[in-house]
């Protein structure tokens, strides 16, 4: 949550389960793990939180996140819902959480969104996107992610053929994202998916 | 057209014609419109010239010898005519109407200096106009963020009561949670209204239409009870839509709120959501019928078309008489239809029905 108020409702969202770290602008230490592909999605005020991204702020880090990490879903958690000036913000935000939408409305948005993005499927394609590879080189990773299922010391060597291809791509981001698509199948593997 | 623009053309020295629908050019202050444009006018050429004319203030002359000047005011393209520029383009037609009308004689300097002086009075104006318009905005801003720390804490406390369902906690707690509902539908639309061009930012996500009106319908259920009106949901769709979050409740946010305004006590305020299939294909409808003041048929004529109430429904309640208008840009932005219809009940009271429907994927 990129915020530079406190949300009234952070308690109450944090004691629903979900694991949510607030931080009041990207002057915080902890937005590089933001960047770095640590979180699943973000709920990403306007005012007040990237001055040094310039003066659009909430869009600069939007576009900046979006950049560096495709799959991170992004969510405006705005009070301005209709501000034309601001429009390239909602257009370019995956959906809007207003801040008055109250505890569930909020949840209820941030669980449907989580279940889009927690599937290897999506993580996967946000993989194939961050690095920009080719069909032959899709391939090779996926025979890879394949193999890291059945025997964890693969695990690494997946992450080795994913970064191979990241030219441009952060390093830090490839690696989350294919721990990530891992995690999430070896998960649904497992509940027999 | 905006205000200064119109007292702009309404006080111009000049005369001058409205280049978007061409008609004789109106008096100036200080130069009258001369009789040629009386007689001439409607005879076609001088329409058809002033129709073809691009406003970037290069003096002409039009098919009668007067010397044109197309301009944009702001953001109407008009042209000062019906004067001769001295010293002027030159021509027969030219020195005919100089030898009639030598007081309409002007020189090309004053036109200019008017002219800028209305385009800076114009831009002065739009940026003060804009500068207003955001002071306002940032008021809607902060009453939601005060919005949010009523509406979380109402949350809070009715789940504490009733875990499972927020409306079966005491009614104290759910009147206040609902009345912040309110206050939030109250603050989109608002915000709309503000900015009713950003609605055309159409940000439309695939989701259940009947959620939306299930839950406008419970935050409306306090006003109802309220006003001693019953308020019932009917109807029943799992179908999909593509809508935009930000918007789509507005629609039976309005529908419903005029509902109650304008019943009177014991009536029932029926609430209806269903799957049907017409020419244009499949879709979802939500109509709304309750009885209240009735309308004369041009104000049913333009409910969606122009801010404003008819008589008999300023008589029964207050109201700025904008929700229809917003809802109608919502549904144009969803691609949907909104009507209404009245069937008379007494001279005073009317049955009516509003509906809309959007399409079904």
């Amino acid at each position: 949550m990129l915020d530079d108020e406190s949300p009234e409702m952070l308690q109450d969202l944090l004691s629903h389960g979900l694991a949510i770290t607030h931080l009041r602008g990207t002057d915080d230490p902890q937005f590089q793990a933001v960047a770095d592909g640590f979180y699943d999605l973000v709920l990403l005020d306007y005012g007040g939180v990237g001055l040094k991204f310039g003066p659009d702020e909430g869009l600069e880090v939007l576009r900046f996140l979006k950049r560096v990490n495709p799959g991170l879903r992004i969510l405006a958690f705005t009070a301005r819902t209709f501000d034309a000036s601001k429009a390239d913000f909602f257009r370019l935000c995956d959906d809007v959480v207003k801040k008055d939408a109250g505890i569930r409305e909020t949840l209820e948005k941030i669980e449907y969104h989580l279940c889009e993005v927690l599937t290897p499927a999506y993580q996967f394609d946000a993989l194939i996107r961050t690095l920009g590879v080719n069909v032959e080189q899709r391939q090779e990773i996926e025979r890879a992610i394949g193999k890291s299922l059945k025997a964890t010391d693969d695990r690494e060597k997946a992450v080795a053929v994913a970064k191979k291809f990241a030219k441009g791509a952060s390093a830090k981001v490839v690696e989350a994202i294919v721990l990530k698509t891992i995690e999430l199948a070896v998960t649904a593997i497992a509940a027999g998916a | 057209m905006e205000v200064l623009e119109q007292i702009a053309i309404a006080s111009s020295p000049f005369p001058i014609v409205d280049l978007t629908s061409p008609e004789p050019p109106t008096s100036g202050l200080h130069y009258p419109r001369t009789n040629t444009c009386n007689q001439k006018f409607s005879k076609g050429r001088c329409r058809e010239f002033y129709s073809k004319l691009k406003t970037d203030f290069k003096p002409m002359q039009c098919p009668y010898g007067f010397t044109v000047w197309p301009v944009l005011l702001g953001t109407k393209p008009v042209a000062i005519t019906s004067v001769i520029a001295s010293p002027g383009l030159g021509g027969d037609a030219e020195r005919a109407r100089v030898q009639e009308f030598p007081k309409s004689r002007v020189d090309p300097a004053r036109v200019k200096q008017w002219v800028d002086a209305i385009k800076r009075l114009i831009t002065n104006g739009d940026q003060e106009r804009e500068e207003e318009f955001v002071r306002r905005l940032e008021a809607l801003h902060e009453i939601r963020r005060f919005n949010q720390i009523i509406k979380t804490n109402m949350e809070r406390a009715c789940e504490n009561e009733s875990p499972n369902d927020l409306d079966s906690a005491r009614v104290e707690l759910v009147r206040a949670h609902r009345a912040s509902g309110l206050i939030s539908l109250q603050l989109d639309a608002l915000d709309l209204l503000a900015n009713p061009s950003a609605a055309m930012t159409f940000m439309p996500k695939r989701r259940v239409l009947y959620r939306v009106v299930d839950k406008v319908c419970r935050i409306y259920r306090v006003l109802a009870e309220t006003k001693g009106v019953r308020l019932k949901l009917t109807g029943y769709s799992t179908s999909d839509a593509q809508l935009d979050e930000r918007t789509i409740h507005i629609i039976p946010s309005v529908f419903i709120d005029n509902a109650i305004k304008y019943a009177s006590e014991s009536e029932t305020v029926d609430v209806h959501v269903k799957d049907d299939t017409g020419s244009d294909g499949a879709y979802i409808e939500v109509s709304v019928q309750s009885n209240g003041p009735a309308a004369t048929e041009e104000e049913a004529a333009r409910l969606f078309r122009s801010r404003g109430r008819g008589e008999g429904a300023r008589r029964v309640a207050q109201g700025s008489g904008i929700g229809l208008t917003l809802a109608k840009i919502v549904a144009d932005q969803h691609h949907g239809k909104i009507a209404a219809s009245q069937r008379i009940l007494s001279a005073e009271r009317s049955e009516w029905a509003f509906s809309f429907k959007v399409p079904r994927i």
